[in-house]
């Protein structure tokens, strides 16, 4: 919609210009070239992808990524939904230009790179087949605040705890795919959280560690430095030490997210579940 | 009689300082540069002096009392900036200068942090190397020299930060910039470039302090039918890199100029450049006068994992297999660390300092033993080190009572892909797009090395990888910053950490310290903010 409202005045000339008799070639020139700025030259060339995919995890995966799945801060580019893009040219502009009100920056490559990228990440789009949601919303806030133990840990639209991530909107940027495994094998996306520097995002990294006296504590690593740790735990109280001090300290390989099983909850079950975290009840 | 004879002709003189090479009581002239030791009160280089020691003999502050250090004043530049702060203050006798990122410039009063004057340059709207850094100002007589991120060379009032000439060095639409803070030797402005990712020549150039005029270019990368020429296939000398981004050292007693030289062109593919590529990934030894190399020696021929050389050099004078020697010392990129002959360039030892994966060792003459399938592919080709280096322009530092040098390493390693890619003037050229890490841990390390042997002594850990240099003191300390904002002090002798500060933001710089008032301050940039920190008066 925004990219024809764009472009509607240029049709209204080309249309006018054409209507009127006009010799000018200017209109339909201009037209022309609005359409081939719409096209990926690299489309489908393996060779353009894989230099994409290497520019992609350059200066992209840090957020999104490795395979453009999603991370801490960027959405799943390969099955989400993209708000801003509806086409090729709106990616264009999206890289080249960044989103303004969030972290998505600009990039100053030349544009035949930028281009490789999005070879890139439509390839993977081609190949991913994203899945009509459809269920139970009542059915789902059934499952969050009941049987599925959700709301202990995780907040939706202001209510829940405080443990894990809020899941506010979670659709929006999370396919169901995603999601999905998430669920079913949380610790398995645990490990793509990779902030540009290579360090784990805050927020999902845990730890064990045992206090100077003799306390243990296992919680999600909200700040980690030379010198001091700071530890969120299941009870949402926040811990600091210096590292220094403790009588241990194990940085866990695995989330702490409990794995779901389909006994535990089906597959329409967790349809239902991502209903409900996506989208407020409908009036 | 003589009275009025003398007046006039003092007068005269007084007058023409520029013109004379005379300097106004108090002025900073190359012969105080030095023999800038011999002022504690002052910092007057990027590296404190010549010998780029990085250390000064001042230990008001030792490892007794440093644990009651505490801020002073913090002068907030307001430029935004995370970690890209990297200035090294000058301070000449109770004034500090300073460049912030998109090159601005304060003169600040050194004892209370108040602002004097403020430049603030218009910079082109196109994104330049590496981002909007600037590492310092260079000083001489009644000018700072800074040079600036579209390649420009500019003489400020040392008084009121006006600008006395700006000169054009290079083209920055084609990718040529300036991020290092410039040296003055022998009344002449030395500054390299930076451009290595840009598919442009680089070269070291020297310029008149009074005029902005050139007086010698120094192309690290030979031209055709020149001597070393012969290194690069075809024309690909024409857009062969070898950029010279950071600050040389200077040894006054052999005349020589010692600068380090980066990455070849596009840095990870070596297919279109085979050969050495001298002199990429080198140091040269230069006469200041003409510009005229007496030297080189390249650490990492043909390189293909972007290991630029530009850690400043450190100058040592220690005793090696029973003789004195000149030494030129370097933690490089590639991993290992070197010590040369500063008189000839002769090879002497070297060692790894950081895990490597793409060399077995350095063999009898310098070169590194290359292992095979260790270059970058389309696929991927995880090394160590990783993109950021083993040690990379982090400032080194030596104590010499405790006989040990200070460097800092990156453990990291990456995947290295490597593709073709056309030259953009003005775009980046890498050849490759690589970089994101194996999913695998990182940190950074101080090492203490016997610096003519390369053993390590102690190490002191960072959480992460950090991009801060090191900084000693007669005291026996070594102060050095990390990625999450702390200024350190170490136990110089055992690397044990005697005290901490947050500053609130990585540190991507060196500390520098020195007298005012009778009190030993320690001052570092981080954020956007400059710290300065002394015990209680």
């Amino acid at each position: 919609m925004r990219t024809l409202a764009r472009r509607l005045p240029l049709l209204v000339f080309a249309i006018v210009a054409v209507v009127l008799g006009s010799t000018s070639a200017i209109p339909a020139l201009a037209l022309a070239e609005e359409e081939e700025r719409k096209q990926n030259p690299y489309k489908g060339n393996p060779d353009d992808i894989l230099v994409g995919k290497g520019l992609f995890r350059y200066y992209c995966a840090g957020c999104h990524g490795m395979e453009g799945g999603g991370g801490f801060r960027g959405p799943d580019l390969v099955r989400g939904r993209l708000t801003h893009v509806v086409d090729d040219h709106d990616m264009l502009e999206v890289v080249r230009n960044g989103i303004q009100g969030t972290q998505m920056p600009p990039q100053t490559l030349p544009d035949s790179n930028l281009w490789r990228m999005i070879a890139f990440i439509t390839d993977l789009r081609s190949k991913a087949r994203p899945q009509e949601l459809s269920g139970d919303w009542e059915s789902g806030r059934e499952i969050f605040n009941g049987k599925g133990f959700c709301s202990g840990c995780h907040m939706v639209r202001g209510e829940g705890g405080r443990f894990g991530p809020d899941l506010t909107g979670l659709g929006n940027t999370r396919p169901w795919e995603s999601f999905q495994e998430a669920m079913r094998e949380p610790s398995a996306q645990f490990k793509n959280v990779l902030q540009a520097d290579g360090r784990m995002a805050g927020g999902y990294e845990s730890v064990r560690l045992v206090t100077p006296a003799g306390e243990q504590i296992t919680g999600v690593v909200r700040n980690e430095d030379t010198y001091t740790i700071q530890v969120l735990d299941r009870e949402e109280n926040y811990h600091s030490y210096r590292k220094s001090e403790l009588r241990e300290l194990t940085h866990l390989e695995h989330s702490l997210m409990p794995a779901y099983s389909e006994n535990a909850l089906s597959d329409q079950e967790l349809m239902d579940l991502l209903i409900f975290l996506t989208r407020p009840p409908e009036e | 009689m003589k009275q009025t004879w003398f007046v006039p002709v003092v007068g005269l003189l007084l007058t023409l300082p520029g013109l004379t090479g005379l300097s106004r009581a108090g002025e900073v002239t190359s012969q105080r540069l030095v023999r800038a030791l011999e002022e504690p009160q002052n910092w007057l280089t990027y590296r404190g002096d010549y010998s780029g020691q990085n250390y000064r003999p001042l230990k008001q502050v030792h490892k007794g009392n440093v644990a009651d250090l505490r801020v002073d004043w913090v002068f907030q530049t307001g430029v935004g900036a995370a970690a890209k702060f990297q200035t090294v203050p000058l301070v000449v006798d109770g004034m500090m200068y300073i460049t912030a990122p998109y090159n601005n410039g304060y003169a600040l009063d050194a004892r209370t942090g108040r602002r004097l004057w403020r430049y603030q340059r218009s910079l082109p709207d196109q994104s330049l190397c590496c981002g909007p850094i600037n590492r310092g100002f260079a000083l001489l007589r009644d000018k700072l020299f800074m040079a600036t991120l579209d390649s420009h060379l500019v003489a400020l009032d040392t008084k009121t930060g006006n600008v006395l000439w700006d000169v054009e060095r290079a083209d920055y639409k084609i990718g040529y910039s300036s991020t290092g803070a410039p040296l003055i030797v022998k009344d002449k402005v030395i500054i390299g470039t930076g451009g290595g990712e840009y598919g442009v020549r680089c070269f070291v150039d020297a310029y008149d302090p009074d005029t902005g005029k050139r007086l010698w270019r120094f192309w690290t990368i030979p031209a055709a039918g020149e001597p070393g020429s012969g290194t690069w296939l075809g024309d690909s000398w024409k857009t062969g890199g070898a950029p010279t981004w950071m600050t040389g050292t200077y040894d006054p007693e052999l005349d020589l100029l010692y600068w380090c030289t980066g990455n070849p062109a596009p840095d990870l593919n070596g297919e279109t450049r085979l050969g050495d590529n001298l002199y990429s990934a080198s140091v040269v030894a230069l006469d200041p006068d003409t510009g005229k190399m007496k030297w080189y020696f390249q650490f990492t021929p043909h390189d293909v994992h972007d290991w630029d050389a530009n850690e400043v050099p450190v100058l040592l004078d220690l005793e090696m297999d029973g003789k004195p020697r000149k030494l030129l010392v370097q933690s490089n990129r590639n991993g290992f660390y070197y010590v040369l002959d500063r008189e000839t360039g002769e090879f002497l030892h070297a060692n790894a300092v950081a895990r490597v994966t793409w060399a077995s060792g350095i063999d009898a003459k310098g070169r590194p033993m290359v292992l095979p399938d260790t270059a970058p592919t389309p696929e991927g080709n995880r090394q160590c080190p990783g993109m950021g280096g083993g040690s990379n322009w982090m400032a080194p530092s030596y104590n010499p009572d405790a006989g040990l040098l200070y460097v800092v390493v990156r453990e990291e390693c990456t995947d290295y892909f490597s593709s073709e890619q056309e030259l953009e003037p003005g775009h980046f050229w890498l050849g490759s797009f690589p970089r994101v890490k194996p999913d695998e841990d990182t940190w950074g390390v101080v090492k203490a090395l016997v610096p003519t042997t390369g053993e390590v002594k102690w190490e002191f850990k960072f959480h992460t990888p950090t991009w801060a240099g090191t900084l000693s003191t007669a005291g026996g300390l070594v102060f050095v910053g990390d990625m999450e904002g702390y200024l350190t002090a170490l136990d110089a002798h055992t690397g044990k950490s005697l005290w901490r500060f947050q500053t609130g933001s990585p540190i991507t710089t060196h500390p520098i310290t020195y007298m005012l008032d009778g009190r030993q301050i320690v001052a570092v940039a981080a954020g956007s903010n400059l710290f300065t920190f002394s015990l209680a008066p």
